[in-house]
């Protein structure tokens, strides 16, 4: 096995240049934002990025006509991103094999939301992950939600959680009934991926390693990450690294890596703490009763077994 | 070698509209934004009842709503029929505003949500309505030093809402009404009744009693901005060569010297510079995006304390909008929003958050909190 790349092994290791800048209007503490920042200082100053419609699109571009991006960043449709790094990808491979262009290593970064890869851009995704162009990372922010037109539920939105769409009232007091899509999963069900990870900004390196990987795995790559989005989540703005944090010690969000065929989680919270300490700092969770967080705890429970088994397998098995 | 050349603000664009009254609000996104819609709402309703017309719409610093992004509602009201462009929801700019409502009192040092500063398009006989525990007193004192100079001969209004209710748009009605004649308290009271808000009867009343009212008699030159402030802004000419970044960065250059709204619009790189496709020039690696600072945003700054910075790097990490340089570790103010992110990331809590008006001005206003869920509504 080759000795892979070189990763960061510590905080004060990370480069200090940031290629996604100060100045663009995403909320306060967003998470999203945060995400890129971490992303691009990883990637380095060879990258181009693409963004298809959503939060880091509209927050991020045209405010007077100026851009916080140090490094090419493309927009497309909110269903295209998929296809875009395909056709950024091929054409760079057209150029340097005819000789117009000298071959080098670029980055493609698609950045898609929840709605941009799990809804709408799904199928382009899909079809993406299945070609063999290196250096090209789908990397979902997942906001749980479509957070730039108003928080409308979307299939990666958890159960109970309110939104515009799903909004717990009178009626219906449980807000989205549907339960979290897991996106990595479906990623790693492409015959023969190089890459697929699930992450968050906690703890602090292992997204920005998890980039590294991505990017040098030699084919597409798909990284789902967990965003905590202050207007969506409904919690201040000063919570996001701790409700990331939260997520990962209360065993809500899974860290994993499935590379070259192998299952590996990087993450396992001894002791598991109570997903209530999650639940409960966010404004949208705040209908559901305590027996609910419980059922929530216990089905987290469930499936962490399974986790714990796929990691001594080194394979995966489906937790449902 | 970039010409600079200079162009004047014409502020009164809209002369048929000074026959309207206005009411425009200060808010902060999202943590007050439910406010500030009720607040707009409840007044448009009441000025129907008095049998005028009446609309309200809101705006952000251009861009969805999103968390302490300065954000305005305006109401107006007037006899004239409100026209098609009015509904096409304008951005008034000329001596329009009747009523000043600030939510967070950090607006009156800061810029607004439409790049200006406070009194920037007021009526010479404007109310000025500031949810505070500060005296009007020390408002007005703020006023002569941060805001756009003008002959103000009007009214100071200030309310501690949050004692009253922790839905603050109530109290702030009550006090609004001390200040604005076209609508009495009887009037809302019926507006609250219409829009099934009766509860908050006894806010708005509150609000009126207990609000401080104060007249103000300043005359223009008696402000620091009337001295300072540059009614001309220097912007680079466009010399027949498309797609020129010098140029480009020329125009960001001036953009940051804007004073107000129409300045910065006029220091807008026209299209003949950016790339073919309209494609903006990003900052330079290294630097950062100045052609749009967020530090405008900020109710409250992160100061450090480097005595017990232990130099780990955690807050330049973790800092959601980059405004914290690397080496040395330090908040660039132009940008930092006032997030706390980095509060809570440092391991020896040697960073601490203090109130913007306090760190301008050694002031502390009670009414400057960070408002937890429960005390906002959602989907607003
Ligand atoms: C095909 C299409 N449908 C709808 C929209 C309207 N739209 C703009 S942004 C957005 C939300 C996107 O949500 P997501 O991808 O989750 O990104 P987020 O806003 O959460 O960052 C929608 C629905 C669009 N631009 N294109
Ligand atoms: S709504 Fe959420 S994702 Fe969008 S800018 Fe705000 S915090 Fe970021």
């Amino acid at each position: 096995m080759s000795s892979g790349p070189s990763l960061i092994r510590s905080v004060k290791e990370i480069p200090p240049i940031d290629y996604y800048t100060s100045g663009h209007r995403t909320c306060a503490g967003c998470g999203a934002a945060l995400i890129y920042r971490l992303v691009t200082k990883a990637a380095g100053p060879n990258t181009i990025l693409i963004g298809p419609t959503g939060c880091m699109y509209v927050a991020n571009s045209h405010q007077f006509l100026t851009s916080p991006y140090a490094v090419p960043w493309y927009h497309t449709q909110l269903g295209a991103g998929g296809a875009a790094g395909i056709g950024i990808a091929a054409a760079l491979r057209a150029l340097m094999v005819k000789g117009k262009r000298k071959p080098e290593d670029i980055n493609i970064i698609v950045f898609g939301g929840d709605g941009g890869f799990a809804d709408i851009g799904f199928s382009g995704l899909s079809m993406a992950l299945t070609y063999d162009y290196p250096r090209l990372l789908y990397l979902l922010y997942d906001n749980e939600s479509y957070a730039n037109t108003g928080i409308q539920a979307s299939s990666t939105t958890p159960w109970g959680a309110t939104t515009t769409f799903t909004p717990s009232g009178k009626v219906k007091r449980i807000g989205n009934e549907r339960y979290k899509k897991n996106m990595a999963l479906l990623a790693a069900a492409h015959p023969k991926i190089k890459y697929v990870a699930t992450a968050t900004i906690y703890p602090p390196l292992d997204l920005m390693n998890k980039v590294i990987k991505a990017l040098n795995s030699g084919g597409p790559s798909f990284i789902h990450v967990l965003t905590p989005c202050p207007k969506g989540w409904f919690y201040a703005p000063h919570e996001t690294y701790e409700l990331a944090r939260l997520a990962v010690e209360t065993g809500m969000w899974v860290l994993w890596e499935y590379s070259e065929g192998k299952f590996k989680l990087n993450y396992k919270p001894r002791p598991r703490k109570h997903v209530k300490e999650y639940l409960r700092r966010q404004g949208r969770f705040a209908h559901l009763t305590d027996e609910e967080i419980d059922m929530i705890d216990k089905m987290v429970e469930e499936e962490w077994k399974y986790w714990l088994e796929s990691d001594k397998l080194g394979k995966i098995i489906l937790p449902w | 070698m970039v010409r600079l050349v200079k162009v004047k603000p014409h502020i009164e664009r809209f002369p048929e509209y000074e026959e309207l009254d206005w009411i425009v609000s200060h808010a902060i996104g999202v943590d007050q934004t439910s406010d500030a819609m009720r607040f707009s709402q409840v007044l448009a309703q009441a000025a129907v009842i008095r049998g005028y017309e009446s609309y309200y719409y809101m705006r952000y610093d251009d861009s969805p709503e999103r968390n302490y992004l300065p954000m305005i509602y305006y109401v107006v009201i007037g006899n004239p029929k409100i026209n098609v462009l009015l509904r096409e929801e304008i951005e008034p700019v000329g001596h329009l505003f009747n009523v000043i409502a600030v939510f967070s009192s950090n607006y009156l040092i800061q810029r607004t949500a439409q790049r200006a500063l406070l009194f920037d398009g007021a009526k010479t006989n404007a109310t000025l309505v500031v949810n505070t525990s500060l005296s009007p007193d020390a408002v007005i004192s703020l006023v002569k030093k941060y805001s756009l100079a003008q002959d103000w001969n009007g009214k100071v209004v200030t309310i501690s809402s949050s004692k009253i209710d922790k839905s603050i748009a109530f109290p702030m009605i009550g006090a609004t009404l001390r200040g604005y004649e076209k609508i009495d308290l009887d009037a809302v009271l019926r507006a609250l009744d219409i829009l099934g808000l009766e509860k908050k009867k006894d806010s708005v009343r509150k609000g009126y009693e207990q609000a401080v009212v104060k007249e103000v008699n300043i005359r223009a030159e008696e402000t620091e901005k009337f001295k300072t402030m540059k009614h001309e802004i220097e912007i680079p000419e466009f010399d027949g060569k498309y797609w020129n970044p010098e140029v480009y960065y020329a125009y960001q250059k001036a953009a940051a010297t804007a004073e107000n709204y129409v300045q910065r619009i006029a220091a807008m790189p026209r299209w003949e510079v950016l790339a073919p496709g309209l494609i903006e020039f990003g900052p330079k690696p290294g630097d950062r995006n100045i052609g749009f600072t967020t530090g405008e945003w900020r109710f409250q700054r992160p100061v450090i304390n480097y005595k017990k910075c232990i130099d780990c790097k955690l807050c330049h990490l973790y800092c959601p909008d980059g405004a914290i340089d690397f080496n040395p570790i330090k908040v660039d103010y132009r940008f930092c929003t006032g997030c706390g992110v980095c509060v809570t990331v440092c391991p020896t809590k040697a960073i601490e958050m203090m109130q913007e008006i306090q760190a301008m001005e050694g002031l502390i206003d009670e009414e400057v909190p960070v408002k937890r869920f429960e005390e906002r509504e959602y989907g607003y």
